[in-house]
């Protein structure tokens, strides 16, 4: 087997307020693969999005280990933590977090700002990702004027246009109707096949049926981590 | 980060508040006006008196009455007139001046018919054209003779000589001076102002009417006095001739222990150039308060727009900016505010200066628009440097928060 993507060995997080240690994530040991599509599920409150954000690198740990591609994340500056999120991974969140007040092609290109490509490329990249998110006639609309399915869309092209390792999706459904998220989910499934390693958060089942994999996380500990054999198989919204 | 996009991102936020940001350096623009266009109006005005000083000639000297140096402290409020028409014989005596020329100033009422006007009233002698020169209109000027013969004549500028006579010659008109009676020989052409007085609105009368008929005093307010050669040495001259003739015992030459000042050409153009630095240290105070008052307006704004945009910031943080990305990204819009205000604030000043200076020629002969150039750069710079300042603070705050936090920031 080659060496996991991720490694997170006994991970440890408490959050401290005063006095008070709230333990979220209670020695987590998890490894991901290149390309695979991982559920995360778990009620709310069961740590599931603080693993997600450690592994993001968006928060820290407080005991245990975090390798990247064999790499120590513990010893990383805040800078190189900087240059693994916006190199390295790509997120999708519940509630979009578009710049409500700029245009659609320009909250696709927004990662692309803190990189060297040039401009025209930024463009032409952008483009091509709205275009085959069904978005290519909205380029130029502002983002507070597109529906909700729409605005996820619009972060999923997001996510994906510096082709990151990984690509963390947290709740990406859960503010959408039933087919404005199918079709969330059908895209992230073809992106997996295209080789893009998706690791997603969700409460629901059905959205976790479709990832290859479902960990189980309760109280801080993972309780069960299975292939998911029976894979939903969609496709049918994007054909 | 590309420059490029730092630009452009800083701008974007700024354009998408577009009122906000113009009250926002509403402070630093009126600052920077509001010094352009003093700074502008008493350049205007030293440059005008300076002018107007270098007209008068190098060789020409005063001397009057003084309770000290006026250059060691503020003047005394009471100066006992000390200088009579005797000291013009006695500078006269040292041989180092061609001429001197007595000039008492006062004001009065001047009447002609049921016609009364308040005028500047000046006492001189027959060489006062000498020292002033003035062509005429009509008529002509004091003889030697009426000066020593107490004559009740008067020479007056054109525009009183209009006031009072309308149509009719001036020539040979009766006029009473409180109550007593003059006679008009003479108008002088137009000649505009200097020291931004109206000259065409004096009236001349000889020196010694006006003490012994009018004001009942046999001083003068200042002597005229035009040098041979060395005009230091000329002026020494009349410190000695005046301690001499006034019984001043001063072999120390303090000049606060004379009751009189000699200066000439040189002399004023100090005091004008002094008068002109502290002028330019008040408005740089002034200037330096309302900078500091519109910096932080701009720092207030920069927190408010922070907060505002936490989760933007949040956004930027997830998506892989850094510290210094999130910091430049901040200080840059603040620079750019305040850049803009300073550009705009010197627009406004400069275009204020252009006014003021038309409308202030209509009355000053000789006023010349003045564009205070390095006030121009002075002001650009310091208000860019303000929002360097002022936005440090914000710009840290949104640069030093945690990603997470930020995203979750409702």
């Amino acid at each position: 087997m080659p060496e996991p993507l991720i490694q997170l060995k006994k991970l440890v997080k408490n959050f401290v307020n005063g006095d008070v240690v709230t333990p979220a994530v209670c020695g987590v040991t998890l490894d991901i693969q290149s390309g695979e599509f991982l559920a995360i599920m778990g009620p709310s409150g069961s740590g599931k999005s603080t693993i997600m954000h450690i592994m993001g690198f968006l928060d820290t740990l407080t005991e245990g280990q975090y390798l990247f591609r064999g790499k120590d994340v513990s010893s990383l500056s805040e800078d190189e933590l900087a240059f693994m999120r916006r190199n390295e991974v790509g997120f999708i969140f519940q509630t979009f977090n578009l710049l409500s007040k700029s245009n659609v092609i320009d909250n696709v290109m927004l990662p692309m700002v803190y990189t060297q490509i040039p401009p025209a490329e930024r463009v032409k990249r952008a483009k091509k990702a709205l275009e085959e998110i069904g978005l290519g006639h909205r380029l130029y609309h502002k983002s507070n004027q597109l529906s909700g399915g729409e605005r996820q869309r619009v972060a999923v092209a997001r996510a994906f246009i510096n082709e990151p390792s990984v690509v963390f999706a947290d709740e990406p459904t859960g503010n959408l109707d039933t087919k404005s998220g199918t079709a969330i989910l059908e895209k992230l499934q073809d992106l997996n096949e295209e080789g893009h390693t998706i690791v997603m958060v969700t409460h629901e089942q059905e959205a976790a049926e479709y990832a290859k994999r479902i960990v189980r996380v309760r109280d801080g500990q993972i309780v069960s981590d299975v292939k998911n054999g029976h894979q939903r198989k969609g496709g049918e919204y994007w054909k | 980060m590309r420059y490029r996009d730092l630009l452009k991102t800083s701008s974007e936020s700024l354009t998408r508040n577009k009122s906000r940001s113009l009250l926002t350096i509403l402070g630093i623009v009126i600052g920077i006006a509001a010094v352009i266009l003093m700074l502008s109006i008493g350049q205007g005005a030293e440059g005008i008196i300076l002018s107007e000083v270098a007209d008068l000639g190098s060789d020409l000297a005063f001397v009057e009455s003084s309770s000290g140096d006026p250059m060691s402290g503020p003047p005394s409020p009471y100066i006992e007139q000390t200088i009579t028409l005797d000291d013009v014989d006695a500078i006269l005596g040292t041989g180092f001046f061609s001429l001197a020329s007595p000039v008492l100033m006062t004001t009065y009422s001047v009447t002609f018919g049921e016609m009364s006007k308040y005028v500047q009233v000046e006492g001189v002698d027959e060489h006062y054209l000498d020292v002033f020169p003035a062509d005429m209109e009509s008529g002509r000027f004091f003889s030697e003779s009426e000066v020593d013969s107490y004559s009740k004549s008067i020479v007056l500028g054109i525009d009183l000589a209009d006031d009072l006579f309308g149509d009719q010659d001036p020539i040979g008109q009766k006029v009473k001076i409180n109550k007593v009676p003059f006679r008009v020989i003479g108008v002088f052409e137009r000649q505009g102002t200097r020291f931004f007085q109206n000259l065409d609105q004096r009236l001349t009368m000889p020196v010694t009417t006006l003490q012994r008929d009018l004001m009942g005093v046999d001083y003068v307010s200042y002597i005229t006095m035009i040098a041979l050669g060395d005009i230091e040495l000329a002026k020494d001259e009349v410190r000695f001739a005046l301690r001499d003739s006034h019984g001043i015992d001063n072999p120390e030459q303090d000049p606060n222990k004379d009751d009189f000042y000699v200066s000439s050409q040189d002399d004023a153009v100090e005091i004008i150039s002094i008068v002109g630095d502290v002028l330019t240290i008040l408005l740089s105070s002034v200037a330096a308060i309302s900078l500091v008052v519109g910096g932080i307006g701009i720092m207030n704004i920069m927190l408010v727009s922070v907060t505002e945009r936490t989760k933007e910031i949040g956004l930027r943080k997830a998506i892989g900016a850094t510290y210094r990305e999130i910091l430049q990204q901040f200080l840059v819009e603040a620079v750019m505010i305040t850049m803009l205000g300073g550009i705009i604030g010197v627009m406004m000043g400069v275009l204020l200066s252009i006014v003021t200076a038309l409308g202030v020629s209509a009355f000053v002969d000789g006023w010349n628009t003045v564009i205070p150039l390095e006030a121009i750069f002075w002001g650009i710079v310091v208000a860019t440097s303000v929002g360097l300042v002022f936005g440090i603070y914000p710009a840290r705050r949104a640069a030093k928060l945690n990603p997470i936090d930020a995203l979750r920031y409702e």
